[in-house]
C-alpha cells in the first residue's frame, strides 16, 4: 500500500535520471526502465483505487 | 354565604380597560421568537420571549394578521435574507389586545429588520472575541493537509443540493481518481444547526477513522439564514477538531466565523470539490510527464550514442591522411618507406616517393 505518492514520484524521477545517464550500461538501463514503468503503473492504480478506511 | 362577585366577562373587561389605559398606542417591543407558525388563513402566530442568564423571564403570544403578514413577511425576508423564524431577535411594533376568550395578545403590525441584522452582527463579534481570548481562531492552522487529500468526512444534510453537487463533482471527475467520502448528517440551518454540526464533528472523531479532512457543506442561503455559522458552539468545535476542517457553506458574500477558524474555506461545495481535483490534476500531469519521459528514454539513449559516434567519425575523418591529400597536401616517403617530414632529412640524388590522392610519383632530389 502506497503511503505517499509524491515519494514514489521522486523515486521514478531518480530512476529516470539514471536511465537517461549515458554512463549507465544499456543492460542496467533496461532493468531500470522496467522498474520505473512498474512504479508509474503503481501510481496510476493508486489514484484509481478507492482509498481505504484507516 | 353572601359574597360580592362579578362575572368573568366583567373582570376581563376591567382588565382590558386597564390595559388600554396603560398602553394606549402601539409600542416597539424587543423580544426573541420562541416559536412561529402560519395557519391556513395566513395569520401568523408567534410566542415571544425574553431570557436572562439563559432563563425565560417573560413570554407573550403575538399575532400578525394575514393582511399585515403578507406585507411584512416578504419585506423582512428581502432585507435579512431569511424569513421570520424561531431563535431570531426581533423588534416588533405591537398593540395590546385583551380578549374575553383568548386573553392577552400582542398584535404586531410592523417589524424592523435592521435590528435583527444588527443582533446577528453583535453575536458574530462576541463569538470572535471569545474565540480569540481562548486562542482558538488559528488553532486549525497548526494542522497539515495532506498533499493529495482523498479521504473525507462530510458534514452536511443528505438531501441538500450543495451536498449532491459536491458528491457528483468529486466522484464523477474526468481523471478517474477515486475518493473516499463518509457522510455525518447534520441540520445545516435553523436553531439546531450549530449544535448539530458540533455533534457531527464529535462523531467524526469518535469514528476512529483517519480522515484527510472534514468538510462542512451547505449550498446557498441569506445572511441571516447562515447566522448559525457564527455561533460559538460550532466554531469552537471546528477549531478543536484534530483534522483540517474545510468549509463551503454557500454563495453568501459575508465571511462567517466558522470560515475564519476553519483550515480553509471556499464559497461553494462545487468549488471545494475543484480544490481537491486540482491537487489530483497536479499529480496526474506530473505522472504523465514522467511517463512520456520514460517512453522517450530509449530513444534518447540511442540518439546520444549516435551523436557520440558522429563525433568519433568526425574526429576520424579529420585525422585521416587521405583527407589531407585531398586538400592539396602531399605525403613524402623515402627509399625505406619512412615519412620525410623535413627538407633536412633529404640529400642530393635520393629517390623519394610523392603520394597524391590519385597516385604516386617517384622523384630524385637534385
Amino acid at each position: 500500500m502506497m503511503k505517499n505518492i509524491n515519494t514514489k514520484i521522486s523515486e521514478i524521477e531518480k530512476l529516470l535520471e539514471r536511465i537517461e545517464d549515458p554512463q549507465t550500461e544499456m543492460e542496467e538501463a533496461e532493468k531500470l526502465v522496467a522498474k520505473a514503468r512498474a512504479a508509474l503503473d503503481e501510481c496510476y492504480n493508486f489514484l484509481k483505487e478507492e482509498p481505504k478506511e484507516e | 354565604m353572601d359574597r360580592d362577585f362579578i362575572d368573568l366577562s366583567d373582570l376581563l373587561d376591567i382588565i382590558a380597560e386597564g390595559v388600554e389605559t396603560a398602553v394606549p398606542e402601539s409600542v416597539w417591543v424587543r423580544a426573541e421568537i420562541s416559536s412561529i407558525s402560519v395557519n391556513r388563513s395566513g395569520h401568523c402566530y408567534m410566542e415571544l420571549s425574553q431570557s436572562e442568564n439563559g432563563k425565560t423571564v417573560s413570554q407573550a403570544r403575538c399575532i400578525i394578521w394575514a393582511n399585515v403578514f403578507r406585507q411584512i413577511s416578504p419585506y423582512f425576508e428581502g432585507q435579512t435574507g431569511s424569513p421570520l423564524a424561531a431563535g431570531q431577535k426581533v423588534l416588533l411594533r405591537v398593540s395590546v389586545e385583551m380578549s374575553r376568550l383568548y386573553g392577552m395578545s400582542l398584535i404586531a403590525d410592523d417589524v424592523d429588520p435592521s435590528y435583527t441584522l444588527g443582533d446577528a452582527k453583535r453575536r458574530q463579534r462576541e463569538t470572535l472575541e471569545r474565540l480569540e481570548k481562548e486562542g482558538l481562531v488559528k488553532a486549525q492552522r497548526e494542522l497539515c493537509l495532506s498533499e493529495l487529500p482523498r479521504r473525507f468526512a462530510v458534514i452536511s444534510a443528505e438531501g441538500a443540493a450543495g451536498y449532491r453537487d459536491f458528491m457528483r463533482h468529486l466522484h464523477e471527475n474526468e481523471s478517474g481518481c477515486r475518493f473516499y467520502t463518509r457522510l455525518f448528517p447534520a441540520p445545516m440551518q435553523g436553531a439546531d444547526c450549530a449544535a448539530g454540526i458540533a455533534a457531527a464533528l464529535e462523531d467524526v472523531v469518535a469514528s476512529g477513522i483517519h480522515f484527510d479532512a472534514v468538510l462542512i457543506l451547505r449550498g446557498g442561503g441569506g445572511s441571516l439564514d447562515l447566522s448559525c455559522y457564527d455561533e460559538y458552539q460550532m466554531c469552537s468545535a471546528i477549531a478543536l477538531c484534530p483534522f483540517p476542517v474545510l468549509t463551503a457553506i454557500g454563495h453568501d458574500q459575508d465571511v462567517h466565523i466558522c470560515d475564519m477558524v476553519a483550515w480553509d474555506s471556499v464559497k461553494t461545495p462545487t468549488a471545494l470539490a475543484d480544490y481537491f481535483l486540482d491537487a489530483v490534476s497536479l499529480v496526474t500531469s506530473r505522472l504523465d510527464r514522467l511517463s512520456e519521459r520514460l517512453k522517450n528514454a530509449g530513444r534518447t539513449r540511442i540518439s546520444l550514442l549516435l551523436s557520440r559516434l558522429d563525433v568519433l567519425k568526425a574526429r576520424l575523418e579529420a585525422a585521416d591522411p587521405e583527407n589531407l591529400l585531398k586538400k592539396g597536401y602531399i605525403l613524402v616517403t623515402g627509399d625505406n618507406g619512412g615519412l620525410v617530414k623535413r627538407a633536412s632529412q633529404t640529400h642530393s640524388g635520393e629517390k623519394l616517393v610523392l603520394r597524391f590522392p590519385d597516385g604516386k610519383v617517384e622523384v630524385i632530389v637534385v
